[in-house]
């Protein structure tokens, strides 16, 4: 059950944590270049060394960090596995629920991607996100969810 | 006392009109010294007395006119269904909350408004503090009836009209504090944090002060240079002197501790209320709070690393209601265990037993977090060490600062000892125990039902080492299991699940017993969703539910592979079934409760003087689920479980109990042996019984090619003989069990076995390549071990690593050669099978679907770790072994056909005619078995 295969994220959510790299490293970017041009310093010095760390950032963390993500919705509970460097794997029962949010924040919207949030009385993980869904996917996952919560009294 | 009465629902009410002047006197209060604060900073306050007064006068008015104003506009309703409150001045905040959503109400006096008679009243909603409901200020009586009527309206109706009548006060007290215990515990309760305080205040506000509280030399002169004393005094003096400060600071954090501990805890009591715990203390603010039972969510029981010594303990609830800022409610401050054993036992919680299988962390994760926190202070050395090369002060320094560092290392390996002695966590069907710390070691004890979510996380380093932890959500608090091997907590996580997914049946909601319900089996590999899940409580109860239900299975502990328990209309547990173990009088047999556990059932028998002659390496089955399945142990001269039996109560199809034995009943008694739960509920059960005896276990490696010789003179020799064999590996572990004289049990073996081959399993899962090649490096490592004691503690063993399992019983003569063959099937194909086979030997017996009717078997079980791929591998391997003439284990995996089961077993059909008649309507056949035995 808890350690089957796990559900890749969709594709596209490796162009969006480029995206957030790019705009990441971009203002280091443009600052290295006025180091350089400003501050006189033999070409390259600077901004070699930043464009390659830049590039790793862009280029191959987004893939390991994708790699390192994944989810497996059960018939009863929601498994969010995350983290390359601090691993987590979370399980939460659907029975666990308190209510269930569906997020789009303007970039995720520009490739489809939603955030699958599940709120839960715990104080540890209070709320567990899952991004990177398509969005069609996470609310159909809301739903299948939302069928399995009943109102239940503590 | 008359019975309280709220105010009527409906009617917008104010609060008293004396609160806003608690009100006002409370803003003033801290607005005293901001408004100082501003003088101070504009400069103002040079002016004096000239500018002050005014200025605090114009404060105490603009508080007297706010306090007023929001008094004006704060009401508030107690509607049918919730609680309204309006507020603000500028803004208007109007807040429903319902009923159900209120967690609880606690009544608070603090010292100004107790002054006036007036109270707090707060709703807590458990969305942790931040949505907190509260009314201030209402006179203590109206406080009381706004609290009963609140509660009947959250439900609890039942219990508070039942209460009807009876004064408070007479309800039992559960635990008081009388002078002489709070004056010990505020000697525990030692502190220095005034000098904390006082250093922060000083910083604050030095520029007050008339001295310059940080100039040393200043103060030598102001406390007529005793400082300049010390410095030319003897080294006598200076040590009476240091003794003096140490004697000074002990004195002041000893009155510290009191007076906190007095203010506190003055009249500390805990009554057992119709409506829950109620707790009420304090000296000042004296606080007032009932608990209900059941939102309890867990138990921490604290203690100190000096209190410890003395046997004190104080005990805290974590509820959804927050107590101040700490998240939990403590209910018993300071007390020895007896004291707090019965407070548990109230709350319907259980401490941890003798029976309790407690667990280490791992080693590992003890050592790195030992060698990690010795980082800081090494660098801190090294630079001492190199700045003396340039600056003096650092070369001075560098002795004090070398003793520091051996202290602390000194106290990091006290640290990593206790740990290894303490820290312990276990976990069983109903709690959680985790007992960690070392300064202030704490017992948290969870119910598994009502923990929230499970996270398992591993930093860098946890993930090289193969150690992690495992958090879980609670409501109100937090829990978190740190430094267990990755497997472990996998198993953990596995069980909590298991028991959240049956939350819905363990706390049913008293009107409708359904929800939306899941159950699966120990290895998660099946799962059925049933209409509703059912513990009764009696045979009356079971009766009428299967009298109403179309469909019912019974399920234990679910360890069987197969999906014998499915049903997708009720499903019932018989955990909750009153009843006891009888002894014949000829002690030869007992009657016991179908659903107890081996495990319960063998420590009954032992306390007896009792045991069963047998038992297979595990121990939490019900004793009904493993007759009804066949399950056995090893041993030339032992039969299955199902052997044991000699007779069962039955509650029928038609929901009537009914008594079967051999002579009552042969026909049913003869199915019913090895029934596999299609006959009805088996409520008791009469077994054969042994007295009491002693086991050694004796393990330890040797050749495949030995064993081959020499296995059938080695049963021979044994009471009970196993082995264990990694396909890719070419020695075995040889197991057996003999009777030895009584004698005090060794201490319990080190989990870094176990530990060792979960990381194995974990890296053959990563690169099933891989798997030959490490089997034959676990098996390179010395292997030998012995333990003994009771039998009932050396049978079982622990099984933490999920597997799926198949099991065929071969004829005994074909066993070896069967398992040769399987053996080298996989090695050519290199295939990642990780787990060992198993392979043990049963004595034969007459039962009709027993596989051991035909003569001795040979029982072959192939494992392979529940998360890598099994079904291609076990459909080869059946293969082989129905060639071999071999017949399944009926709870692990099997592919029988109806066709199938008749050529295996003659009596098929007569234990279906059998069937047929005992339950017509087919109540207890779900899909899988109707295949079979329609």
């Amino acid at each position: 059950m808890d350690e089957s295969e796990l559900t890749p994220l969709d594709p596209n959510y490796v162009k969006l944590l480029r995206l957030v790299a790019v705009l990441l490293v971009l203002p280091a970017i443009i600052g290295a270049i006025l180091l350089e041009y400003r501050g006189g310093l033999p070409r390259g010095v600077v901004l070699v060394p930043v464009a390659l760390l830049g590039l790793w950032l862009i280029v191959r963390t987004p893939l390991r960090r994708y790699r390192a993500r994944g989810y497996r919705i059960d018939i009863d509970q929601l498994r969010v596995v995350r983290g390359l460097v601090f691993n987590s794997d979370t399980i939460v029962p659907f029975g666990r629920v308190q209510h269930i949010d569906v997020d789009q924040g303007p970039l995720e919207r520009a490739f489809g991607l939603g955030t699958l949030i599940l709120h839960t009385a715990g104080n540890h993980n209070a709320s567990i996100s899952l991004p990177g869904l398509a969005h069609a996917d996470a609310l159909a996952m809301r739903e299948q969810i939302r069928a399995h919560v009943k109102r239940e009294t503590m | 006392m008359s019975e309280p009465r709220g105010p009527a629902p409906g009617e917008w009410r104010r609060t008293s009109p004396l609160s806003f002047v608690v009100g006002a006197i409370l803003s003033l209060r801290s607005a005293v010294l901001p408004t100082l604060a501003a003088l101070i900073g504009t400069g103002l306050i040079r002016q004096g007395w000239i500018v002050i007064v005014p200025a605090l006068a114009a404060m105490g008015l603009f508080a007297a006119l706010f306090s007023f104003l929001a008094w004006r506009k704060f009401r508030y309703r107690l509607g049918e269904t919730d609680i309204r409150l309006e507020r603000g001045l500028f803004s208007r905040t109007a807040r429903s909350v319902p009923y159900e959503r209120i967690q609880d109400v606690s009544l608070e006096q603090r010292l100004v408004p107790r002054l006036f008679g007036m109270v707090e009243v707060k709703f807590e909603t458990g969305a942790g503090g931040k949505d907190e409901v509260r009314v201030r200020y209402v006179s203590s009586e109206e406080a009381v009836a706004l609290r009963e009527t609140v509660r009947i309206r959250m439900g609890d109706a039942a219990t508070i009209s039942g209460a009807t009548g009876v004064t408070e006060d007479a309800s039992p007290i559960l635990f008081a504090m009388d002078h002489k215990r709070l004056a010990t515990f505020g000697l525990f309760e030692f502190s220095l944090v005034v000098f904390v305080v006082l250093a922060g205040a000083a910083q604050q506000f030095d520029f007050l002060l008339p001295i310059d509280i940080w100039n040393t030399k200043g103060w030598a002169t102001l406390l007529g240079d005793p400082g300049y004393a010390l410095e030319g005094a003897s080294v006598a003096s200076q040590v009476i002197a240091a003794m003096l400060a140490v004697a000074l600071l002990s004195l002041v954090g000893l009155a510290t501790g009191i007076i906190r501990t007095v203010l506190r805890d003055y009249g500390f009591r805990l009554d057992n209320t119709p409506k829950g715990l109620r707790r009420r203390r304090g000296l000042l603010t004296r606080s007032d709070v009932i608990m209900p039972a059941h939102r309890v969510q867990a138990l921490v029981l604290r203690t100190g690393i000096i209190r410890r010594l003395f046997g004190w303990h104080g005990l805290s609830v974590v509820s959804l209601a927050q107590d101040a800022k700490a998240g939990n409610h403590v209910i018993v401050p300071f007390a020895k265990m007896a004291e707090i054993a019965p407070v548990v036992a109230a709350i319907g919680l259980a401490l941890p037993s003798g029976q309790t299988d407690w667990h280490r962390p791992s080693r590992r994760q003890i050592v790195d977090s030992a060698l990690l926190s010795l980082i800081p202070p090494s660098l801190a050395v090294l630079a001492t060490g190199i700045g003396g090369r340039w600056l003096e002060q650092a070369s001075q320094a560098l002795l004090p600062v070398l003793v520091a560092f051996v202290t602390f290392v000194g106290l990091l390996a006290a640290r990593a000892h206790f740990r290894w002695n303490h820290d312990r966590h276990a976990i069983d069907d109903q709690y959680l125990y985790v007992r960690q710390g070392w300064f202030a070691p704490r017992l948290d004890l969870a119910l598994l039902v009502k923990l929230q979510s499970v996270e398992i996380v591993q930093g860098p380093i946890a993930q090289r080492r193969g150690y992690a932890g495992v958090q879980f959500g609670l409501a109100g608090g937090t829990l978190m299991i740190s430094g267990i091997s990755l497997a472990r907590a996998r198993a953990i996580r596995a069980a909590v699940l298991r028991n959240i997914g049956l939350v819905h049946t363990v706390t049913p909601a008293p009107a409708d017993r359904s929800g939306a319900l899941v159950w699966s089996n120990w290895s998660g590999s099946e799962n059925s969703h049933p209409r509703s899940v059912l513990r009764p409580r009696d045979e009356h109860e079971l009766g009428k539910a299967i009298k109403e239900a179309r469909l019912v299975r019974a399920t234990g502990a679910g360890h069987s592979f197969m999906p014998l328990c499915q049903s997708d209309d009720l499903i019932v547990s018989l955990e909750d079934m009153a009843g006891m173990l009888s002894v014949a009088p000829d002690r030869e047999s007992v009657r016991a409760p179908a659903g107890w556990s081996l495990k319960r059932l063998t420590a009954a028998l032992w306390a007896e003087g009792l045991a069963l002659a047998n038992q297979g390496d595990v121990n939490p089955q019900s004793l009904a689920g493993s007759l009804a399945t066949g399950t056995h142990g090893t041993g030339r001269d032992h039969g299955s479980l199902a052997t044991f039996a000699r007779g069962f109560r039955l509650v029928m199809a038609d929901g009537e109990p009914r008594w079967c034995d051999a002579k009552t009943d042969p026909d049913l008694f003869a199915a019913q042996r090895l029934s596999l739960g299609l006959f009805g509920i088996a409520t008791e059960i009469e077994i054969a019984v042994v007295p009491a005896f002693h086991l050694i276990e004796r393990t330890h490696k040797k050749s495949w090619d030995e064993v081959r010789e020499t296995f059938d003179q080695l049963a021979q020799q044994h009471r009970h003989i196993e082995f264990w064999f990694f396909p890719h590996a070419d020695d075995v572990i040889l197991k057996t069990l003999d009777l030895t004289d009584p004698s005090d049990p060794p201490p319990p073996a080190d989990p870094a076995d176990e530990q060792a081959f979960g990381r194995m399993l974990e890296i053959g899962r990563a690169t099933p390549d891989r798997v030959p090649e490490l089997q034959r490096r676990m098996m390179a490592e010395p292997i030998q071990g012995r333990r003994w004691g009771p039998a009932h503690t050396i049978f079982p063993s622990e099984r933490t690593l999920r597997f799926e399992e198949m099991e065929y019983e071969m004829p005994r003569a074909a066993g070896l050669e069967t398992l040769d063959e399987v053996v080298r099937w996989i090695r050519k194909g290199r295939l990642p099978v990780s787990f060992p086979f198993e392979y043990r030997v049963v004595a034969p017996d007459d039962i009709w679907m027993s596989p051991m009717n035909r003569g001795p078997v040979a029982a072959i079980s192939m494992h392979q770790y529940a998360p890598m791929p099994w079904r291609a591998l076990f459909a080869e391997a059946e293969a082989i072994f129905r060639g071999n003439g071999g017949r399944p284990h009926w709870a692990k995996r099997h592919t029988l056909s109806r066709t199938d089961v008749d050529a295996l077993y003659p009596m098929a059909e007569r234990f279906r005619e059998v069937r047929r008649s005992a339950d017509p309507a087919g109540k207890f056949l779900n899909a899988h078995l109707a295949e079979l035995f329609s």
